[in-house]
């Protein structure tokens, strides 16, 4: 193994014969991958950040209705027996929490103006524990207990109907039957997400009085359900699927319930893919350029090391031991800076508030968290070292293809 | 009987220059024994590097017979001449001898390291090596810090190291001041004397053809004449 050493260490030393080139060529390397490292970290941070506000400012990781609302919408397909699915499902493992909702579009109506509105009943304190809703309380109150009249909706949408605390609500819907009802309901409090779908159209009532506002007896729409953490979601989607099959049942990721949601991770995923390919290609140039003047540069002594004995797989093993070298200094350099500024505005934050309004559309906040995923940090180290291989065989081929006679004539 | 080292026959080798063709080896024939002195001279063009090449396995001729030290080099692949060329044979270059990035004492050790001998014992003999040959003080030296001459001994040191059957030198002296060439061949002819070493050297350097036991004299890719001194 001892004789194997040499080559490091020469290609090492080779590296530090041209401290320029060699500082020129790292440092352009560092900043390429410091970069792609920092874009990579704000590209997962604002995805998880899409990923958690999505699914836990109303959404919930999972949702089991009656089979075809989702589509539908139509309240008639609820579930009759809520209560012996939940006991079905409470002690599955990576289930956090469970609560029951009815949810239905309907007309918000105050004296002097109407809205539609999207209105969920809810437990008002297992709600508590599965979405954000009662944090955005911007000003009043959550659901008080055993007000069953209280009602709690978004900022936007009681501006449209130019409404506030204490002020009469009346929403009306259809009831599974067809027919119109409408209820009577006060304004406990109102919230502001940043999300507009939330602030412009949510109105949250206590669950018992929708069930009786709808006619719906003990009926409602989601059972929904918070795992233990994202990657969990699909191992127990299919969990749940397999547990219910004979229910007449639909169980909806939160990625299902929303394909948008499921977009904006294909969109950063290849965006990210797309990046990587631009910087193996940078890489590729960068490192190319740089080993094919080395070698040009040490023909003679190519044809020394031949002279002595070198074979022309040990002179491959040389150049591509030298552009590693090259590539891990670069490398380590980049991430080293890339990785300390993701970490950095990780715990910062990095405000971007003036887009605030647009980020809200997408469930972003407006303060973004790089995040530094073990696994994006491998890819972009992955994706380096692969193009400075591809970049460092074509001058390792050329050199061990030498002729030691004609390369001493150089 | 003699010991033959080298044994060639009818060593031909051409190449094109631009439209025409040069007959670099015309009929080369010739015999080196085992811990022989042998000069190869004659003008630029003559054919000596070409055939030292050949001797040295780092070229082939076009037809004709070569062996070295009872092996045919011609039979052999590109990969074997490499294993060869480490086990049996040692160069002396006119030039830039050294690997740039390796001091004195590196560069004696590197072919013994090829060679798969431990650190401790490489080292220990590149220096002995290097004392041989009058550079002892100078082992951690890059070759940017010594001398051509000095450059040129570290270069007979490495070659020596690795206890060769025969060493080519090809225009050793050409760069060095008359001091230091003389002083390098008076080396080369005490190792001769000395270790038993076979050199073949080809150099128009009359320092050089002064100190051969043989003298071959080529023109135009032939042997002109073998003396035996």
């Amino acid at each position: 193994m001892d004789h194997l050493m040499v080559y490091p260490v020469l290609g090492w030393r080779n590296l530090w014969q041209h401290p320029m080139r060699t500082l020129l060529t790292t440092a352009a390397l560092a900043v390429g991958i410091a970069a792609l490292t920092f874009l990579s970290a704000m590209d997962d941070g604002w995805l998880q950040q899409i990923k958690t506000n999505f699914a836990l400012t109303v959404t919930g990781h999972i949702q089991i209705h009656a089979e075809g609302f989702e589509d539908s919408q139509k309240l008639a397909l609820n579930m009759k027996d809520p209560d012996r699915i939940m006991t079905d499902i409470s002690n599955m493992a990576a289930v956090q929490g469970v609560t029951r909702r009815i949810r239905v579009s309907g007309l918000a109506s105050s004296a002097g103006a109407n809205a539609g509105a999207l209105v969920y009943g809810v437990e008002p304190v297992a709600e508590q524990q599965m979405s954000r809703l009662a944090t955005f309380i911007s000003s009043g109150s959550w659901l008080p207990e055993g007000d069953v009249r209280a009602a709690v909706l978004g900022d936007g949408l009681a501006n449209k109907l130019n409404i506030g605390i204490g002020d009469k609500l009346v929403l009306m819907a259809a009831v599974p039957g067809g027919d119109i009802a409408s209820e009577v309901f006060r304004v406990r409090g109102l919230v502001h997400s940043g999300v507009m779908e939330v602030d412009d159209l949510i109105v949250i009532v206590p669950l018992g009085m929708a069930q009786k506002w709808l006619g719906m007896g003990n009926a409602v729409t989601d059972i929904v359900i918070r795992a233990t953490s994202f990657d969990a979601v699909t191992p127990l989607a299919e969990r749940l699927r397999e547990r219910l099959h004979d229910r007449h049942l639909e169980v909806l990721r939160w990625i299902d319930i929303d394909p948008m949601a499921e977009q904006w991770a294909d969109f950063a995923d290849a965006y990210t893919w797309i990046v990587l390919a631009v910087v193996i290609v940078v890489v590729l140039a960068e490192v190319l350029n740089t080993m094919l003047m080395s070698m040009h540069e040490r023909m003679h002594e190519f044809g020394l090391m031949g002279a002595l004995g070198v074979t022309s797989r040990q002179m491959f093993a040389m150049m591509v031991w030298e552009t590693m070298l090259l590539v891990l200094i670069g490398g380590a350099a980049g991430f080293l800076l890339g990785g300390g500024l993701a970490l950095w505005y990780g715990e910062q934050g990095i405000d971007l508030s003036r887009f605030a309004i647009a980020f809200s559309f997408m469930y972003m906040d407006p303060v973004i968290h790089p995040l530094l995923r073990p696994e994006s940090v491998f890819r972009i180290l992955g994706a380096a070292l692969f193009g400075a291989m591809i970049a460092g065989l074509i001058p390792a081929w050329k050199a061990s293809r030498l002729e030691p006679v004609m390369a001493l004539r150089e | 009987m003699a010991d033959i080292l080298i044994q060639a026959a009818a060593l031909h080798k051409s190449y094109a220059s631009g439209d025409a063709v040069v007959k670099a080896l015309d009929g080369v024939d010739l015999v080196v024994e085992r811990g022989a002195f042998v000069v190869l001279s004659g003008r630029s063009g003559s054919g000596k590097t070409t055939l030292l090449n050949m001797f040295g396995a780092l070229d082939r001729p076009d037809c004709g017979t070569l062996t070295l030290a009872g092996q045919d080099l011609l039979a052999m692949s590109a990969a074997e001449r490499a294993r060869f060329r480490l086990r049996h044979l040692g160069f002396v270059f006119q030039a830039y001898n050294l690997i740039r990035v390796l001091n004195a004492r590196e560069n004696v050790a590197y072919v013994l390291q090829l060679q798969g001998m431990d650190k401790k014992q490489r080292f220990a003999s590149a220096d002995r090596w290097l004392a041989a040959v009058g550079l002892a003080g100078f082992e951690q030296r890059r070759p940017d810090q010594m001398s051509g001459g000095q450059q040129q001994r570290v270069a007979v040191a490495r070659a020596l190291a690795a206890a060769p059957d025969l060493i080519l030198a090809d225009e050793p002296t050409a760069n060095l001041d008359s001091h230091n060439g003389e002083s390098l061949i008076a080396l080369m002819e005490r190792l001769n004397r000395e270790e038993g070493t076979t050199f073949v050297i080809a150099s128009h350097d009359p320092t050089v053809i002064a100190a051969a036991r043989t003298l071959v004299t080529m023109q135009d890719g032939r042997i002109e004449a073998v003396n035996h001194l």
